[in-house]
């Protein structure tokens, strides 16, 4: 897979606010004003703000989940709009999405195999499902005994391990992850961290990586982009933002990362 | 918070704006004279208008007043008319008592009278009691009131009786004519000040009464239809007289008191006998008749607070026991599973339990019955049309002239609008007709009772009980009417201690 | 903008539906419309043909149904009601103040619903606030008993007991706020208890949840927590009392009738009795209007309840996980079956009138009915009549109550609302006319209404659940709308509507009773628990146990479906 898979371009995203009075005009809030990104394959993307930059909008209008109020969306040059399950099936097929709250975003009434299984029938993926399940669990490193376990009984990595084996199993050319890791303890952080890494480079595919954790960023991606505000404040690769921040806004987000004293982190 | 705090908020509001859609409550007592409670069991249905079934609530609260009253016993009896003449079959003159006002101040003169009959003749529809016969009233002076009909009436005295025809003032019918309001229009002793929808009313003493004032300063009726609500008001000392009371709350009432009139109504069996239907056999119908226990019927169900049906006509009518003379009945059949339905209606709460009893006694004698209970104006359609082989119902004999000839004549005559037993007899037609011409009370007593036994004999109708009229007060209370008519209760002698 | 334009065309076309099918009413019922109104303005007149000449032409009748409602919808557009065909008087006024009274007295009753609601819910959340192991089947048991108790005998023996024997209420009447307190209690009671079931299931969900877990480790006071659990749970309640305040607008009429309140629901029967047909169209356009109304509030309430949180996708769905008790059920079940199976063994049908009313004995261990008739006999074998039509009337409105629910994305206002807010009396009434007397037309009349309240039910747990963080990944996983139904919608929904329905079994049953005076429902004399019920409730205080016997089958009923099972693998 080569060339541009997803590119967005001039997206932007409006909400309206609740009245302040009975008589007030609605005022509308610009989340996400003028953005742009865009996608090649094997690339590795991080999007990074503080809270309330926009990121999740970003997401949503990059899944087709809602519709830009301005700009628009292509993969593969095709445009792209959010629609029924039917007319977007071929856009699911290549990208797919690692949601945040490993809690959630599992049903739990299904068994490891039926969630990673939900995909691959929803999108009518040819092969044979049981033995790609057990490739993904593997890929995901994690026992493929696992497959009849509820996510009840599963640890939070696991559980977001099995999100990302769900999301891997339709074998997209673009994963977008939403801020995976985040509730997640921390040396299970560099664990999975490191396996969307691999993943990414294993299978060719794709990684688009939202997130507030700088450190995260970092280390699982190449490129990276800060928003602010709902705008581009900063694009670029990743060593030349965190290490030569050239906007406030950047500098704001790198300054609030803790750092711990080496010590206490033995 | 601030949602529960906007939640309680908006409650509270609705609570306290919607208190204004309460009636008012009773006015408090007015210095020393205490007011009179009652509950009643029928709501006003058409704004207290005498035209409809509402004239009966209206005279027994002691609002308005018709020309003559009749006795226990069928007797015209004075009220607003003083005396009369019968001139000749057609007509009759009556004077009227002097000194009475309406409510209003107005006097009480002949020409309203004669013009408050005249609206009666115009509504639509027409009063029973009018339905039959052309009137037409005049006022030939002051205090003289002449009524004239088409035809020869030997009970048009008695018709004047009726709430129906009760006079009302002038402004009665200035509004609606077809819908007179009595609201400070009747003759009385209580003034109609108030009616608040179906839930009460209040009366105020009227001084100028011709009767003389009242003993009580006013009554404050709320309309209670539920027979277990009426009774609890009662024993709750909310109320001082109810009327109807059912008999499966008469244990309770304990310290009350308890007035009973014997009505003359009364609970039969009606059995179809149209032609191709199982009661056109008489023998089946001598069955159902041998079948039927109305003692038990009247021990268990009615609690012995009503009178074994003897016939037709019942105790309230004290010629009919006394004249009454046997007649030899049909003999039984054996029904052998012949399938039949009885229907009866739930207004009354004693008739489906008599149902139930009755259902048993037919099927232990061999009968397949279907038991048809519905509320009555669900029933009637069917009823009237002759669906049912065996109806059972609780129907008043003297309806508005106090005459049992109209009754037969309605009620099992081949033209008669309420024929539930289809009877068609050409014969008994004729001699109904001809007891409807004679004069003499005592003859028509006569005729009645012999129609009577003729029914009974042929088993066409099965008298089970009479009724009663069953009135709860307090021991403070005395003289309330016992009229078995049912058009008086509340009078200007009824007193609180 | 075109969405509340298109919601407003599907409520006037619903109005002039119903204004056709009221203004049918008297050719659907044979029943002469002249004839009707004089039997209601003079009942003991005989209708003889001059008589219903006069009527008619008093009145100007319509000679067919679509003219009657075509004028009357005209009249309505400008505001003109029409005048009563009975009295003459304008509707308008007439329906206005029943209004007045049905909306008092339907408020109060969803006062005392949601206090005892949240008297038997409190102990619940207050434990899961504290010590996080769920014990829910103590109120479980009480929010059902509770919700099965029927109206009409709570009203008899309110009347009985709190305003006769103890004097601190008025009997009846309607002449300032204490009236309200005891019609209010007997309508408040039992649907407390079915919004308590409902929130019991609801806050063992909560409590599960994680942010439960993480308030209480953070040290949150124990009262602050469990109003919180409290508040989420109560999401799915909100709309109920929305719909039960329009369904009380309409449908309290035993306790109307009771209690002598001018309410709404008894003005609409006695004119459809009647044939009043303008009062009729007045208080079905009142109650199709309120319905509307409280369906959109109860909407818009349960959204703004879930919070930011439900349009963004955040809501957690956990797994409910009981142990199974079964001891508790299997008495009861025991005991439930004990008594129908020795009431069968005897005869239900024998009348002994000298045995009426009679004590508990030897012979009658429950007493005798009021023509002697055993009451064990008649429990015994009214039993599988009762439970058989309630459950089969349960299972279709449930089935149509999911269909209904989960069709559609988002929650909306629709004809559910409508439906729901007529009283139940007018619906039997016009199937009574179409479809004649008899069992099937009573269990048609109960299954038209009763899967309103599931409908609603199921559009909220769909919402809650389309807002949860699982049903977003299935969609981009890219499931379809039927995948989702399947995998994820209906096992969400249907445990919790399921127990819903159970509970709704006893409540079911009793509504069939209740039009039992329209000839709808059993015959007169078979045995079955609503007409035992109704026969029996006039003697209460002089056999109770004639009447306590199908209330306590009735009861145990609905505590047996307090323990089904809510999860569904």
């Amino acid at each position: 897979m080569t060339g541009i898979l997803l590119a967005a371009t001039g997206l932007t995203r409006r909400y309206p606010q609740p009245r302040p009075g009975p008589l007030a005009r609605r005022p509308v809030r610009t989340v996400l004003d003028d953005v742009d990104l865009t996608v090649s394959a094997g690339d590795r993307v991080g999007v990074v703000g503080a809270s309330g930059a926009g990121k999740s909008t970003l997401l949503r209008l990059l899944l087709a989940v809602e519709a830009p109020d301005a700009g628009e969306l292509r993969f593969r040059g095709r445009p792209v709009h959010p629609g029924p399950a039917g007319r977007l099936r071929w856009f699911r097929r290549q990208v797919q999405y690692v949601p945040q709250d490993p809690y959630g975003s599992l049903s739990p009434r299904l068994t490891v195999a039926d969630i990673i299984r939900e995909p691959l029938t929803c999108l009518a993926v040819p092969g044979d499902h049981d033995s790609r399940v057990d490739e993904v669990l593997t890929a995901v490193r994690l026992d493929t005994a696992l497959r009849t376990r509820r996510p009840g009984e599963l640890s939070g990595g696991q559980r977001q391990r099995v999100a990302i084996a769900r999301a891997l199993a339709p074998a997209p050319a673009v994963l977008v992850a939403d801020e995976p890791v985040s509730a997640l303890d921390p040396p299970v952080r560099v664990a999975v961290l490191d396996l969307l890494r691999d993943l990414s480079t294993a299978t060719g595919a794709a990684l688009v990586l939202v997130a507030h954790d700088l450190p995260a960023v970092r280390r699982a991606c190449a490129r990276a982009m800060v928003l602010h505000d709902g705008r581009v404040a900063e694009a670029g690769g990743v060593r030349q933002i965190f290490d030569e921040p050239r906007t406030a806004a950047t500098r704001a987000l790198l300054a609030a990362v803790p750092r711990l004293p080496v010590a206490a982190a033995r | 918070m601030k949602q529960l705090l906007a939640a309680t908020t908006l409650t509270a509001l609705i609570l306290g704006g919607t208190t204004g859609c309460f009636a008012e409550p009773a006015p408090a007592d007015g210095g020393d004279q205490r007011r009179l409670r009652v509950g009643l069991a029928f709501a006003p249905n058409a704004r207290m208008s005498p035209f409809t079934d509402d004239a009966s609530l209206v005279t027994q609260l002691g609002v308005t007043e018709t020309l003559v009253n009749l006795d226990p016993d069928g007797t015209v009896t004075p009220a607003l008319a003083e005396r009369w003449t019968v001139t000749n079959p057609s007509t009759v003159r009556l004077t009227l008592r002097s000194g009475v006002t309406f409510h209003d101040g107005t006097a009480l003169t002949a020409q309203h009278a004669a013009a408050a009959l005249q609206h009666a003749t115009r509504a639509r529809p027409v009063p029973k009691a009018l339905a039959q016969i052309r009137l037409t009233a005049t006022a030939t002076d002051d205090r003289t009131v002449e009524l004239r009909t088409a035809a020869p009436d030997p009970v048009l005295l008695h018709r004047l009786a009726t709430p129906q025809l009760a006079i009302l003032a002038p402004r009665a019918y200035q509004s609606d004519p077809a819908g007179p309001d009595p609201i400070g229009a009747g003759t009385g002793p209580f003034r109609l000040t108030a009616v608040r929808g179906t839930s009460g009313a209040t009366l105020q003493r009227f001084d100028a009464y011709w009767g003389g004032a009242a003993r009580v300063a006013g009554v404050d009726v709320r309309f209670l239809p539920d027979g277990a609500a009426r009774a609890g008001a009662l024993r709750a000392g909310e109320v001082d007289v109810i009327n109807a009371v059912p008999v499966a709350q008469l244990p309770h009432l304990g310290d009350h008191r308890l007035v009973e009139v014997p009505l003359p109504r009364t609970v039969g069996l009606h059995l179809n006998s149209t032609a191709g239907r199982p009661f056109a056999d008489p023998r089946l119908r001598a069955a159902v008749r041998a079948a039927a226990d109305p003692a038990a019927i009247v021990a268990s169900v009615y609690e012995g607070r009503v009178d074994v049906g003897a016939g037709l006509f019942g105790p309230a009518s004290a010629w009919a026991a006394s004249g009454r003379t046997g007649r030899p009945a049909t003999a039984a059949a054996v029904p052998a599973g012949t399938r039949i339905t009885l229907a009866t209606y739930t207004d009354r709460p004693e008739l489906p339990e008599a149902a139930s009893a009755l259902t048993a006694a037919l099927t232990g004698r061999g009968f397949a019955v279907r038991t048809v209970v519905r509320e009555y104006t669900a029933l009637e359609p069917d009823l009237l049309a002759g669906r049912f082989d065996a109806v059972l119902l609780t129907r008043s004999y003297l309806l508005d002239t106090g005459d049992p000839i109209a009754f037969l004549a309605s009620d099992f005559g081949c033209a008669g609008s309420y024929n539930l037993a289809r009877f068609c007899d050409r014969a008994f037609d004729t001699r109904v007709t001809r007891a409807g011409e004679l004069t003499e009370p005592a003859a028509r007593q006569n005729a009645a009772l012999q129609l009577e036994a003729d029914l009974i004999g042929r088993a066409v109708v099965v008298p089970l009980a009479h009724e009663r009229a069953r009135i709860g007060t307090t021991t403070d209370v005395t003289d309330v009417a016992r009229d078995p008519y049912e058009r008086t209760l509340v009078t200007a002698r009824t007193a609180l201690r | 903008m075109l969405g509340t334009l298109g919601r407003a065309g599907a409520l006037a076309g619903t109005a002039a539906g119903l204004a056709l099918v009221v203004a049918a009413l008297p050719w659907l019922r044979g029943d002469d419309p002249a004839r009707s109104v004089l039997r209601a303005r003079l009942s003991e007149r005989e209708p003889d043909r001059a008589a219903l000449d006069a009527v008619r032409a008093e009145l100007d009748l319509p000679a067919h149904p679509a003219a009657g409602a075509a004028d009357w919808l005209l009249g309505a557009a400008t505001g003109d009601l029409g005048r009563s065909w009975v009295d003459g008087t304008p509707v308008r006024a007439t329906v206005a103040a029943a209004a007045g009274a049905s909306v008092t007295l339907a408020a109060a009753a969803c006062v005392v619903a949601v206090l005892t609601a949240l008297l038997l819910v409190a102990p619940v959340a207050w434990n899961a606030a504290g010590t996080g192991r769920r014990w829910s089947s103590g109120p479980r048991v009480m929010a059902a008993g509770t919700a099965a108790l029927p109206e009409f005998v709570l009203a008899a023996v309110l009347l009985t007991l709190v305003a006769v024997r103890w004097r601190l209420a008025p009997a009846a009447g309607w002449f300032g706020p204490s009236y309200v307190v005891l019609p209010a209690l007997a309508l408040g009671v039992p649907t407390g208890g079915m919004l308590a079931r409902l929130v019991v299931t609801a806050v063992d969900t909560t409590a599960a949840e994680a942010w439960v877990r993480t308030w209480r480790t953070a040290g949150c006071p124990r009262a602050t927590l469990a109003v919180a659990v409290a508040r989420r749970a109560g999401t799915v309640v909100v709309p109920q009392v929305a719909i039960l305040f329009v369904g009380l607008l309409g449908g309290a009429v035993a306790v109307e009738e009771l209690f002598a309140v001018p309410g709404v629901g008894r003005l609409a029967l006695r004119a459809a009795l009647a044939q009043d047909l303008p009062v009729v169209q007045g208080c079905v356009l009142l109650l199709i209007l309120a319905g509307a109304v409280m369906g959109a509030a109860g909407v818009a309430a349960h959204r703004g309840l879930l919070g930011p949180a439900g349009a963004a996708g955040l809501v957690p769905a956990a797994p409910v996980r009981r142990p199974r008790r079964w001891r508790i059920p299997l008495a009861v079940g025991t005991l439930l079956a004990g008594a129908v199976t020795t009431g069968l063994l005897r005869d239900p049908d024998r009348v002994r009138l000298d045995r009426r009313l009679g004590d508990p004995s030897w012979a009658h261990p429950l007493g005798t009915d009021p023509v002697g008739r055993d009451v064990l006999a008649q429990f015994g074998n009214g039993a599988l009549l009762t439970i058989g039509t309630a459950a089969a009337v349960t299972a279709l409105a449930l089935l149509v109550g999911l269909a209904v629910g989960l069709r559609g994305t988002r929650a909306r206002a629709g004809g559910a609302d409508v439906l729901n807010a007529l009283p139940p009396v007018l619906v039997g009434l016009v199937i009574a006319a179409v479809l004649g007397p008899g069992l099937l037309p009573a269990a048609t009349a109960a299954a038209l209404v009763a899967w309103v309240p599931l409908a609603v039910h199921t559009r909220n747990l769909a919402d809650e659940t389309r807002a949860g963080g699982h049903h977003q990944a299935a969609v981009l996983a890219g499931a379809g709308t039927r995948w989702i139904l399947r995998r994820h919608l209906v096992p969400a929904v249907a445990g919790p509507v399921v127990v819903h329905a159970l509970t709704r079994i006893p409540g079911t049953a009793l509504a069939i009773a209740a039009l039992g005076f329209l000839g709808l429902g059993a015959g007169h004399d078979t045995a079955e628990w609503g007409t035992q019920l109704a026969a029996a409730v006039d003697y209460l205080e002089r056999a109770p146990t004639a009447v306590a016997a199908p209330v306590a089958g009735l009861t145990l009923l609905g505590v047996l479906a307090a323990y089904a099972p809510e999860d569904v693998r």
